[in-house]
C-alpha cells in the first residue's frame, strides 16, 4: 500500500472524512501508485487517488457525457461503404505503382457495391448498409482518415492509444482518468469485444502507465458480462453475505490498530462494492425486459446480426447507467484480404441493423443529445486487388464518422484522392480524431497529461487537432 | 581569406543555421520580432523589418542590413547582437560568402530554441546534479545518543529524524516482525513451527540468525529475482498481435534467480546481462544473461514493406536502449530518441550513439549441449531426413500411378450432369479411396502410416536458450530525424552518455574503430564508479534494494535519478550505501543484511499510526505542516500489501499446496476460458490446462504470455511486461474483491486448507481456528476471534446442513478459510 508520499498533499488528514463522503466506486481507490512517480499532479489530484471514478468535469463545456465506439476491426474499406469513387471504378484493371503490406498488388479494383444517396444531406451509402442509410443526417463522415502502421496490431494500438507501440493508456481509459464515470457501481470503461478476441489483445484498452481503475474492463457476452462476477457453485448469495459479515468484523479490528491507512478501509468497502455490483452487473446484462420491438430493432430477432447487435443494446444500458467509454467491438474483422464483396456483405450484415438500431433508440429516448457515437476501423483498404478479389490494408485515407452530442449531421469532411488511395484533403489524423472525441467529452486534449519516464504523456502525444468543421 | 576554401559551398545546415539560431533568434524568432524582424524565415528575412531595408540581398555581398549590423564597431548603437560578443570575422566572412553564393536557404522554418545552443552540449555545470555525483561525497555520522544498537543505517535515519524532534517508533512484536523478514526476504509466510521457535529463542542473535537462514534459503533467489525480472520486462513470449512462444526464454528467469542466491556481485551481474557473448564467451550462464536486452515484445510480421520493418526495428531498439537506461541508470533515455532530453543532459546524439551498441545485436538460440551431443543430433537428424525421404517417395511413387490409372474415368462421370458457366470438378482423395479396390486401400494406408511412423521418429533437438549475438557486420547508425525510423540523418558512432563520463571519453572504452566490443565496452563503462557510469548504477541499486524493504525508496521514483525525479529523503544514506557495495565487491546480500538488521527496519507502526506525527492543531494552526506524515523520515513502518506473486505463494503455502520445485520451463496455470479467446496468436495458450500440483509451483515460475496474463496477478497489479517496471501500483479495485470473493482457484485453495485443517487440528472447531490462524496470520486469534470463528463455523454448517449439504461441516470450515484469505491482516505485512 505504499505511502502517499508528498508534502504537498496536505489532506492526508482528511482522507478518511473523503471515504465517508466516497459512498463506493467500481475502482472505487486506486489509493498509491497513482502518485509513483508523478511528482508534478495538479491541485485535485488528491481526490482522484482516492475516488478515481468519482465524476469530475473537463476544462471545457461538455457536449457528450458517454462515448460509444463502434470498433470495426480489420479496417473496412470507405469506398466500398460511404466514399464512392467513379474513377476507381472507370479505371478497374489498371496497374498503378503501388507498395502494399502483404506484397503483390494486382490491379485497381472497382467497388462491387451499388451507392444511393439518402436523406437531406444527400450522403452517399453502399447497398450493404440499407438501414444505417437511414440515419446519415445525424452523421459526420469523416473521409480523409490516415494512419501510420500497416499491420493490424500496431495500427489498432495507434487508434486505442495513440501509439503504435503496446504498453500506452487507451483513449478509454484515458477519460475515464480526466472525467470519472456517472455511473459508481460499474466500471467506466466497458469494451464489448471480438468474440473472437481483438489483435493485440487486452492492451486495446489496457490502462499503461495510468493507475489500474482505469482500465478497460472486457465485458463477455451473455448472463456473466465480468470475471469473477458469479459466486463458485457451492456459495450462496446468503453464504457469501456471512462470509462478508465475518470478514468486515476481523477487518474492522485490525484496522483499528492502524489508524490513518485508508486504503485498509478502502479495501473493506471494496467487498461491499464487489457484493452489490454482482447483481447490479446482473441485472445490465439482464435483458429480458427489454420489450420485443427494441430487440427487433436492435437485429435480435435474426441470427446474423443478433450477437452484435446485443452488444449494441448493452452499449446503450450501459450509457444509460451513467458508464463513461463503451467500446463495441464486431465479432470477426473487416480483413477483406481475400474477397472484398463477400467479407463486406458479411460484415455489414452484422452490424447494420444494431447500429442503426442504436442510433434510433438513442435518439427516440433523448440520449443521443448526450452520447457521441464513432464508426471506424484501425484503417482502410487498398484500391488495389489482392488475389483477384480481394484488398490489402491501407493507413493512408479511410473513413471514419462521428454522430450524437456535439455532432453536426449529415455532413462530410475532407477527402481521398480520386481512387481512394490517400488522404489528400483536410487529412485527419489518429490524434485529430482523439483530440475531437475529447473535446467533446469536455477536454482540452493538450490539458489531459499524466507524467511518466520523465515525460507528461497525452493522449495525443505531441500533436492533434480538433476537427471543428463537423461540430455542431 | 575567408575560412573557407575558395572552391568551397557553404552548408546551410551545417554553418549558417547555428549562427543564425544562436546569435540572432532570441530576438529575431518566432517568439519575439524585435524592430519587427524574424530571421527564422528566409522570406522573412528577405523582406527585413520596420525599417523596410532587407535583411538579406541574396548575391550581394555588400549590402543588406544583416551584413551592416554585424560588421559594426562594436561600440555602435546599432550594432548586432547589441549586447556581448560580435561575431568572430570568420563567422561574418561565412555569412557574406553564403548570401554572395544565393543565401540558399531550405523550405523551413528553423529550429526555436530561444537562443539555446542548437544541440545540447553537456556541460560541468550538468554534472553537478546530485545522482551524477562521484560516490563517497558523506561519512557516517557519529553515533547519536537516541540510536538503538549500532547499525549505521540507524544513525543516518535517526540523525534526521532528530532534527524535527522525531524518533523510530518502538521495536515491532517479534510475530510482526517474522512475518515482515518472511514475505520480504523470501516472499513466503512463516509456519507456526518457525514462528513459535522464534518466539521462544530468546538469546540476543535471535533474529540475526534468521536473517541468515533466510538469505541463505532458494526461496530468497525466487522472491527477489522476481524484482530484476520486472525491470526486465521478462515474460514468456514475444507479444503483440501474434505473440509467440519464447520458449527457451525461462533460462534467463533461472538465471536471474540464482544470481540472487549466489550473490553474484552485481557489477558481473549487470556486465553479464550486457556483453555475456562478448567478454564471456564460453560461459553459457554469462551468454544466457545477455538475453536481458532482448527480452522486449517485437512485431512479428510477413509484410515487406520496407518503412513499417524500420519503424518495428527501432521501436524494438528503442525499448532496448530504454530498459537498459531506466532499470541500471534510474534515467529517461527514450525520451532523447526524438529530441534533446527536454529535462536531463541527454542529447539525442547520445541516445543515437548509444543505441548504436545494440543496432549489431540480434535475438538467437544459444546451444546448450556439448560438441559430440551436437554432433550426435545432427548425424541422427541426417538419417531421420533421410527415412523420412524415402517413406515419402515410397507413397509418392505407389499413389501417382494408382491414382493415374482411375483418375479420367472418375472426372469423366463427376464431370457429367455439370451446368454451362459451373466450374470444373476437382477430385479429392475421397473420390480416389472411393475408386480404389480394397487391396489397394490398405496399401495406401499402410504407406500413409510409414510416413507419419518417420515423422514421428525425429530426434529430440539439443536444448537452446534464447539469448542475444553480434551480427558480423554492424550496420551504419544513424541520429534519426525527430525520431523516425525512415528518416536518417547524419552518421553516428557509438558511445555513451556524456554527463556520465568523468575524465575519459567513450572512445577510452571502445578503442580503436574496427577492433570494438560495442557491448563490453559498454558493461565497463556501466560499472566504473571512477570516470563511467558505475556511481549512477549503485545509487539506483542500492535505492531498490531500500525500495522493496522498506515499501518506498530514499529516491521515491526509482527509474528517474533525472532532474525530474525525486531527490533523496537521505543523501548522505544513499550515498553511503552506495559506497558500502562497492567497497564490498559490489555483493548484494551484505547490503540486505545490513538493512533489515537496522532498527529502522524493525520498527513497529508509529503508536496511532500517522497520526502521532501530526501536531495537534492548536499546536500549529491550520497551515500546520506534519513533521512525518508521509513517512519520509522512516518514523513508523506502515503497512505494505503483498505483491500479486507473493499472495498467490501465500495462499499456496497456507493450503499445503506450494509445490517447492526450482527452475526449468514456465508453469501453463488454467485461464478462464472466456478470457483465453485471443486469436491468431501463435502458439495458442491451452486451453485444457488443469489445476493440478504442477502448477502449484510458486508464481515466478508461471508462464507469462503477454496477451494472457494471468487474471489473479494481473488484479493484483502484477508487473505488466510491456515495458520495464520499476514500482507496482498497489491500487485497490472491486475487480480484486470479487476474485478473492469468487475466483475458483481460490476457493478451490481454501477447500485445501480446510482439509489441512482437519488433518492438522483434528476436528475440534477451536483448535481448527487456533490452527488456522496460526497458518494464515502467523499468530494466535484473540478471545472474541476464536469466538467469532466459532460463531460463524456453526452458523454456517448449520445453514448448510439444513440445505440438504451432506458435508455441511466441512464446507463451513472452507467457507471460513476462504474468508481469512480475504482479510487485509492476510493481504498486507504489517
Amino acid at each position: 500500500m505504499n505511502s502517499q508520499h508528498c508534502g504537498r498533499y496536505e489532506a492526508t488528514a482528511n482522507r478518511r472524512e473523503f471515504l465517508k463522503r466516497a459512498g463506493g466506486g467500481f475502482g472505487l481507490l486506486a489509493l498509491s501508485g497513482l502518485v509513483g512517480e508523478n511528482r508534478l499532479l495538479a491541485a485535485g489530484e488528491d481526490d482522484r487517488l482516492l475516488r478515481p471514478l468519482a465524476p469530475r468535469a473537463g476544462q471545457l463545456p461538455a457536449k457528450a457525457k458517454s462515448i460509444i465506439w463502434l470498433f470495426m476491426e480489420g479496417g473496412p474499406s470507405g469506398f466500398d461503404l460511404f466514399d464512392p469513387k467513379p474513377e476507381l471504378q472507370r479505371r478497374h484493371g489498371q496497374r498503378i505503382s503501388v507498395e502494399t503490406f502483404f506484397g503483390n498488388p494486382g490491379p485497381l479494383l472497382r467497388s462491387p457495391f451499388e451507392f444511393k444517396q439518402h436523406g437531406q444531406s444527400g450522403a452517399w451509402v453502399s447497398e450493404v448498409y440499407p438501414n444505417l442509410a437511414a440515419h446519415v443526417d445525424d452523421i459526420a463522415f469523416v473521409k480523409s482518415c490516415f494512419a501510420e502502421s500497416n499491420n493490424h496490431a500496431p495500427a489498432m494500438f495507434h487508434m486505442n492509444t495513440g501509439f503504435t507501440r503496446a504498453g500506452f493508456p487507451s483513449a478509454g481509459s484515458w477519460v475515464t482518468y480526466g472525467l470519472g464515470s456517472e455511473s459508481q457501481n460499474l466500471p467506466g470503461f466497458v469494451v464489448l469485444g471480438n468474440r473472437r478476441g481483438s489483435k493485440g489483445g487486452p492492451q486495446n484498452w489496457g490502462n499503461g502507465f495510468l493507475p489500474g481503475a482505469y482500465q478497460g474492463t472486457l465485458f463477455r457476452n451473455g448472463p456473466n458480462p465480468i470475471l469473477n462476477l458469479t459466486r463458485p457453485a457451492d456459495i450462496t448469495r446468503a453464504d457469501q453475505r456471512a462470509q462478508l459479515d465475518l470478514m468486515a468484523k476481523l477487518n474492522e479490528a485490525h484496522r483499528a490498530e492502524h489508524p490513518g491507512e485508508a486504503d485498509l478501509l478502502a479495501r473493506i468497502q471494496n467487498y461491499e462494492l464487489a457484493y452489490r455490483m454482482q447483481s447490479e452487473a446482473l441485472d445490465l446484462a439482464d435483458l429480458s425486459r427489454e420489450s420485443v420491438s427494441t430487440k427487433t430493432l436492435y437485429g435480435l430477432d435474426q441470427p446474423s446480426s443478433q450477437a452484435f447487435g446485443t452488444k449494441c443494446l448493452l452499449a446503450r444500458r450501459l450509457v444509460e447507467r451513467g458508464v463513461r467509454f463503451v467500446q463495441v467491438y464486431c465479432d470477426e474483422e473487416w480483413d477483406a484480404h481475400g474477397d472484398i464483396r463477400q467479407n463486406h456483405i458479411d460484415m455489414a450484415t452484422q452490424t447494420d441493423r444494431g447500429i442503426a438500431g442504436l442510433l434510433a433508440d438513442l435518439k427516440q429516448r433523448g440520449l443521443l443529445d448526450s452520447t457521441l457515437l464513432v464508426w471506424g476501423g484501425e484503417f482502410g483498404r487498398m484500391p488495389v486487388s489482392e488475389g483477384g478479389k480481394g484488398r490489402d490494408h491501407n493507413p493512408n485515407g479511410f473513413t471514419v464518422w462521428f454522430a450524437g452530442a456535439g455532432v453536426k449531421g449529415g455532413m462530410t469532411h475532407g477527402a481521398t484522392d480520386e481512387i481512394g488511395f490517400k488522404a489528400v484533403q483536410d487529412r485527419v489524423s489518429i490524434h485529430d480524431l482523439h483530440a475531437t472525441m475529447l473535446h467533446l467529452m469536455g477536454i482540452e486534449h493538450k490539458r489531459l497529461t499524466y507524467l511518466h519516464s520523465g515525460r507528461r504523456f497525452r493522449l495525443t502525444d505531441v500533436s492533434g487537432e480538433v476537427i471543428t468543421p463537423i461540430l455542431s | 581569406m575567408t575560412a573557407l576554401g575558395d572552391h568551397a559551398t557553404v552548408d546551410f545546415n551545417k554553418s549558417i543555421e547555428p549562427l543564425l539560431v544562436e546569435n540572432c533568434l532570441k530576438c529575431h524568432g518566432p517568439e519575439k520580432q524585435k524592430g519587427g524582424l524574424r530571421l527564422d524565415l528566409r522570406a522573412a528575412a528577405l523582406k527585413g523589418g520596420d525599417s523596410g531595408d532587407p535583411a538579406i540581398l541574396p548575391k550581394d555581398g555588400r549590402h543588406g542590413k544583416l551584413l551592416q549590423l554585424i560588421s559594426a564597431r562594436p561600440e555602435s548603437d546599432s550594432r548586432m547582437p547589441p549586447k556581448g560578443e560580435m561575431l568572430k570575422p570568420d563567422q561574418v566572412a561565412l555569412l557574406r560568402r553564403w548570401i554572395e553564393e544565393g543565401a540558399v536557404w531550405p523550405e523551413r522554418t528553423l529550429a526555436p530554441t530561444n537562443g539555446r545552443p542548437r544541440e545540447m552540449v553537456v556541460s560541468e555545470d550538468d554534472r553537478k546534479h546530485w545522482a551524477f555525483q562521484p560516490l563517497g561525497q558523506f561519512q557516517l555520522p557519529p553515533p547519536h545518543k537516541r540510536t538503538r544498537g549500532t547499525n549505521p543505517i540507524d544513525r543516518f535515519v535517526t540523525a534526521k529524524l532528530a532534527e524535527k524532534r522525531l524518533k523510530l517508533s518502538p521495536e515491532a512484536s517479534k510475530g510482526i516482525l517474522l512475518r515482515r523478514l518472511y514475505l520480504d526476504l523470501v516472499g513466503l509466510p512463516p509456519s507456526p513451527e518457525e514462528v513459535r521457535s522464534f518466539v521462544e529463542d530468546t538469546s540476543p542473535t535471535a533474529y540475526e540468525k534468521r536473517v541468515d537462514r533466510l538469505l541463505a534459503s532458494p526461496a530468497f533467489g525466487e522472491r527477489w529475482g522476481r524484482h530484476w525480472l520486472d525491470l526486465a520486462r521478462y515474460a514468456d513470449s514475444k507479444g503483440y498481435e501474434r505473440d509467440g512462444d519464447r520458449p527457451t526464454a525461462w533460462h534467463y528467469r533461472d538465471f536471474v534467480i540464482q544470481a540472487f542466491n549466489d550473490d553474484l556481485p552485481f557489477d558481473r551481474f549487470i556486465t553479464w546481462q550486457l556483453a555475456g557473448d562478448e567478454l564471456a564467451p564460453t560461459n553459457l550462464t554469462a551468454r544466457i544473461a545477455t538475453a536481458f536486452i532482448g527480452l522486449g515484445s517485437v512485431v512479428e510480421t510477413d509484410t515487406k514493406l520496407a518503412d513499417e520493418l524500420a519503424r518495428y526495428r527501432y521501436a524494438d531498439l528503442d525499448d532496448m536502449i530504454s530498459t537498459v537506461g531506466q532499470a541500471m541508470l534510474g534515467l529517461t533515455l527514450g525520451c532523447a530518441r526524438c529530441h534533446d532530453h527536454k529535462y536531463d543532459p541527454i542529447p539525442t546524439r547520445d541516445y543515437y550513439r548509444m543505441l548504436s551498441v545494440f543496432t549489431p545485436l540480434e535475438r538467437r538460440e544459444l546451444p546448450l549441449a556439448t560438441g559430440p551431443e551436437l554432433e550426435a543430433y545432427r548425424s541422427a537428424s541426417e538419417a531421420h531426413q533421410r527415412r523420412l525421404k524415402a517413406a515419402k517417395q515410397a507413397l509418392e511413387d505407389w499413389l501417382r500411378p494408382a491414382k493415374e490409372a482411375v483418375g479420367p474415368k472418375l472426372l469423366t462421370a463427376k464431370s457429367a450432369g455439370l451446368k454451362p458457366g459451373e466450374k470444373e470438378p476437382k477430385l479429392g482423395d475421397s473420390d480416389f479411396r472411393e475408386a480404389f479396390t480394397g487391396e489397394q486401400r490398405q496399401e495406401w494406408d499402410r504407406l500413409k502410416s510409414a510416413v507419419k511412423e518417420a515423422e514421428a521418429g525425429a530426434p529430440t533437438p539439443p536444448p537452446t536458450a534464447f539469448t542475444m549475438g553480434v551480427v558480423d557486420t554492424p550496420p551504419q547508425d544513424f541520429l534519426m530525424k525527430r525520431g523516425e525510423a525512415t528518416q536518417p540523418g547524419e552518421e553516428v558512432t557509438p558511445g555513451f552518455l556524456t554527463v556520465l563520463l568523468r575524465g575519459k571519453s567513450a572512445e577510452d572504452y571502445l578503442g580503436p574503430v574496427g577492433a570494438q566490443r560495442r557491448q563490453a565496452a559498454l558493461a565497463t563503462w556501466m560499472t566504473d564508479t571512477e570516470h563511467g557510469a558505475g556511481a549512477l548504477l549503485a545509487r539506483v541499486i542500492v535505492n531498490r534494494l531500500w525500495q522493496h524493504h522498506f515499501g518506498e525508496g530514499l529516491v521515491r521514483t526509482p527509474s528517474d535519478f533525472g532532474t525530474q525525479g525525486e531527490l533523496p529523503s537521505h543523501p548522505e544514506l544513499l550515498d553511503w550505501l552506495a559506497g558500502e557495495l562497492v567497497r564490498g565487491g559490489w555483493k548484494l546480500k551484505p547490503l540486505h543484511k545490513l538493512m533489515v538488521m537496522s532498527a529502522t527496519y524493525q520498527q513497529g507502526e508509529a503508536s496511532g499510526g500517522l497520526a502521532h506525527r501530526r501536531p495537534s492543531a492548536a499546536a500549529t494552526g491550520t497551515g500546520g505542516v506534519e513533521p512525518d506524515a508521509d513517512n519520509h523520515l522512516l518514523s513508523g513502518r506502515r503497512p505494505q500489501r503483498l505483491e500479486a506473486e507473493i499472495l498467490r505463494d501465500s495462499i499456496l503455502v497456507v493450503s499445503g499446496c506450494l509445490n517447492t520445485n526450482m527452475f526449468g520451463p514456465g508453469v501453463k496455470a488454467p485461464v478462464p476460458a472466456e478470457l483465453n479467446s485471443a486469436y491468431n496468436t501463435f502458439d495458442p495458450y491451452p486451453k485444457d490446462a488443469k489445476d493440478s500440483p504442477e502448477t502449484w509451483r510458486r508464481s515466478v515460475y508461471l508462464f507469462t504470455k503477454r496477451s494472457l496474463r494471468q487474471p489473479l496477478l494481473e488484479v493484483f497489479d502484477g508487473a505488466d511486461p510491456s515495458a520495464t517496471c520499476a514500482r507496482r501500483l498497489p491500487t485497490t479495485v472491486a475487480p480484486q474483491a470479487l476474485a478473492l470473493l469468487n475466483d475458483t482457484w481460490v476457493r478451490a485453495r481454501a477447500k485445501d486448507f480446510a482439509q489441512r485443517l482437519v488433518r492438522e487440528a483434528g476436528e475440534d472447531r477451536t483448535a481448527q481456528v487456533h490452527r488456522a490462524y496460526a497458518l494464515a496470520l502467523g499468530r494466535p486469534p484473540r478471545a472474541d476471534e476464536v469466538k467469532a470463528g466459532l460463531r460463524f463455523l456453526s452458523a454456517q454448517a448449520a445453514s448448510r446442513t439444513d440445505r440438504g449439504e451432506p458435508d455441511g461441516g466441512q464446507l463451513a470450515l472452507t467457507d471460513f478459510c476462504h474468508a481469512l484469505f480475504g482479510l487485509n491482516e492476510f493481504l498486507y505485512a504489517d
